[in-house]
């Protein structure tokens, strides 16, 4: 028995990250089949498919980051991040080609990364208790958390490889180091400052030991890496045809435009040039900063202060995201900051020793480690997977299931036009088209509308009822700017539920159902929602003595074609004469303008208590702002409307 | 009192950090941060 508890105390650490990456890969599929917004996630699906099929890291999912339009639709991704790295990943996604294979290796690589930082921790200070609960710190650390359930993003690889490269520095085993850096350098074009940064470290951590030679040696090495930096830039648009002045610079532009810096290699000068703008470009969003920095440092109970010199590495990144404008590089939701967790644990570590080191040594360390179980357990229920940010996307609903069905009666192979929470689903191909949502900049609106001129696809896919705000400009974007336009060259292939499949040329549907119920929630009025006990239990009500002209009037939905039948639940309360008009009921289109079916309810109607009117209407053309309105309602009446049921017969 | 946060300062940089960790997880979690877009 004592032989087993040792071996699995012994063996806990690997435990504690196989746990991890069972954990975090199961939260990923839910996100996944929740469809959960993941904008890059699609281009990761769509370049390895291309990898697996020959193509290099040919895309279509954002050219438009790559390259001017009017342009290609295609690109090689290693033009907008140089990630040779990826190269790596191909035969596991050949052999396990899914989504689904992306999210796990996410999982992975960020877990595995807490070994180095489990040997480190035990190398520094010989207590398995203490390495485990660091480990558990990591493993709970909010960016850590935050950069898988970011979906897919080769920087996640920057949290194994960059702790690896330290713990080998530290650990004197420069040959292994050595291919930590390079590999830390293959995964993205700004990586080789962190590698460069962690030799610079070396250099003044080992200053009294080094001999020349090893100074010299160091001092190379840095050589070599600025020399490949430079080259993974040139290479960009050399070789794979980055458009030097494109949208990525537009995107720069404006996430320094406070400090005025184009990109984030020119921060530093852009402060030494203006420094009223580096202070103005501080401020900006203070408070989300100082939250930032302290979701950084409170998990490792700021111990990183005590040991500032291996925070060297971290500083570019401490630059780059304080003097930003833009959110994500000082959010604890992105994963931007992954670029500070090697520095920041190994600063942590080695604080934690200086401090050991003074005075009851023992006693701080054992604090130490139950500390970090307490903040760890604060961190995994409360910020790692805040409802606020993640919403219900660990939840597949009906409505995800009715979602992935109907996008699953797409041909493999079809050329797709779809929003980027489906994208991912469809991507193995180089015919799948999506555009970037306006509402994030108001300079997509060009790039919309050249992708949309330029495209004709086989299948569109809209979400209509999607309540995210990027889904939903996206829709806005397609509809106006494709479907309208082109809808009769289009029919409806499936309709469920607000998802909505179309298909080019005049085909049957294979799908149609449509059972809408408006209410409070989704129609639009001047009136009071108040409770009251009816299926909604909460209705819009009118009190007797209100004139108003609309009651009620929206929400401007998409219906496919057919007949409809709508039905409105009210309570109407008023003593007029028999013919006096209540109140008329409408389904209308084109903002109102089209009456597709009327009626007035007189007091005769009108029975007291909750009572059903019933309209009929049809259409051969899709509608795509249907309203069911309720207009001119008699002054001295009280009215209570607790919903609306819309089906398709 | 000063003399000993003076001599134990990993002490007290671990105990502010809990009440730090309850501060953040009470104003992300209560107060939306809202969701990040994408560049």
């Amino acid at each position: 028995m004592t032989t087993v508890r040792g071996f699995a105390w012994r063996n806990l650490h690997y435990a504690l990250v196989a746990i991890f990456i069972a954990v975090l890969s199961y939260l990923q599929a839910l996100r996944y089949y929740s469809f959960a917004p993941n904008w890059d996630l699609g281009d990761f699906v769509q370049i390895m498919w291309s990898a697996s099929h020959g193509h290099l890291f040919t895309e279509t999912a954002s050219s438009f980051f790559g390259s001017a339009f009017p342009g290609n639709l295609q690109i090689d991704f290693l033009a907008i991040h140089f990630s040779p790295i990826l190269f790596l990943l191909v035969p596991v996604y050949a052999l396990l080609p899914s989504p689904v294979t992306l999210l796990t290796i996410q999982a992975f690589v960020i877990g595995i990364g807490g070994l180095p930082l489990f040997w480190l921790a035990m190398r520094t200070f010989g207590k398995r208790y203490l390495a485990l609960s660091l480990l558990v710190s990591y493993l709970s650390y909010p960016i850590v958390v935050s950069t898988v359930l970011h979906g897919f993003a080769p920087e996640a690889m920057i949290a194994p490889l960059g702790i690896f490269s330290i713990y080998f520095l530290i650990d004197r085993r420069w040959a292994a180091c050595a291919v930590a850096l390079v590999l830390l350098c293959t995964v993205i074009e700004e990586a080789p400052i962190l590698a460069i940064m962690i030799c610079i470290f070396g250099l003044v951590h080992f200053r009294k030991e080094f001999a020349r030679r090893q100074v010299a040696l160091f001092l190379v090495a840095i050589g070599m890496l600025a020399a490949y930096m430079a080259f993974a830039f040139y290479a960009r648009v050399a070789i794979f045809g980055l458009n030097p002045t494109g949208i990525t610079t537009l995107i720069s532009q404006n996430n320094w435009s406070v400090l005025g810096a184009t990109d984030p290699t020119n921060v530093p000068a852009a402060i030494v040039k203006c420094p009223s703008c580096a202070f103005q470009a501080l401020l900006t969003d203070g408070p989300q900063k100082v939250v930032w920095l302290l979701g950084l440092l409170a998990p490792l109970g700021f111990l990183p202060f005590f040991y500032p010199l291996a925070l060297l590495p971290a500083i570019p990144w401490f630059f780059i995201s304080l003097f930003s404008n833009y959110l994500g590089y000082f959010s604890l939701y992105d994963f931007q900051s992954v670029f500070a967790i090697p520095s920041l644990f190994a600063a942590a570590i080695l604080g934690l020793r200086w401090l050991s080191r003074r005075q009851n040594g023992e006693r701080l360390l054992k604090t130490a480690a139950v500390v970090f179980v307490i903040l760890s357990l604060i961190f995994t229920f409360t910020v790692d997977l805040n409802p606020s940010i993640y919403g219900n996307s660990f939840t597949v609903t009906n409505r995800d299931q009715v979602k992935g069905q109907l996008v699953s009666l797409i041909p493999p192979g079809a050329s797709v036009l779809a929003e980027d929470d489906v994208y991912p689903h469809l991507a193995n191909g180089l015919n799948v088209y999506r555009i970037p949502p306006v509402v994030i900049h108001a300079f997509y609106a060009p790039v919309d509308s050249e992708i949309l001129q330029r495209i004709s696809p086989q299948f569109i896919v809209l979400d209509l009822s999607s309540q995210n705000g990027e889904i939903s400009s996206q829709t806005k974007a397609i509809l106006q700017g494709y479907v309208e336009p082109h809808i009769s060259n289009y029919s409806v292939f499936a309709y469920e539920d607000g998802i909505l499949v179309l298909e080019k040329g005049q085909v049957a549907p294979v799908v149609e159902k449509l059972a809408l119920t408006l209410n409070y929630t989704n129609l639009l009025t001047n009136l009071k929602v108040v409770a009251a006990p009816s299926i909604s239990g909460m209705v819009i009500y009118k009190p007797s003595g209100l004139s108003i002209r609309t009651a009620w009037f929206g929400p401007y939905a998409f219906v496919p074609p057919g007949n409809y039948t709508a039905v409105f639940r009210m309570e109407l309360n008023a003593q007029q004469p028999l013919n006096t008009p209540l109140i008329t009921l409408d389904a209308s289109a084109m903002t109102g303008n089209e009456i597709l079916a009327s009626q007035t309810v007189y007091q005769a109607n009108a029975t007291g208590g909750w009572q059903t009117f019933t309209l009929h209407f049809s259409t051969k053309v899709p509608i795509f702002d249907l309203e069911l309105r309720g207009l001119y309602p008699a002054t001295n009446c009280q009215l209570s409307l607790d919903l609306i049921t819309l089906n398709l017969n | 009192m000063m003399a000993w946060a003076m001599a134990n300062p990993g002490i007290i940089s671990l105990t502010i950090s809990i009440v730090t960790a309850g501060a953040l997880a009470f104003y992300l979690v209560v107060v939306p941060p809202g969701t990040v877009p994408y560049p």
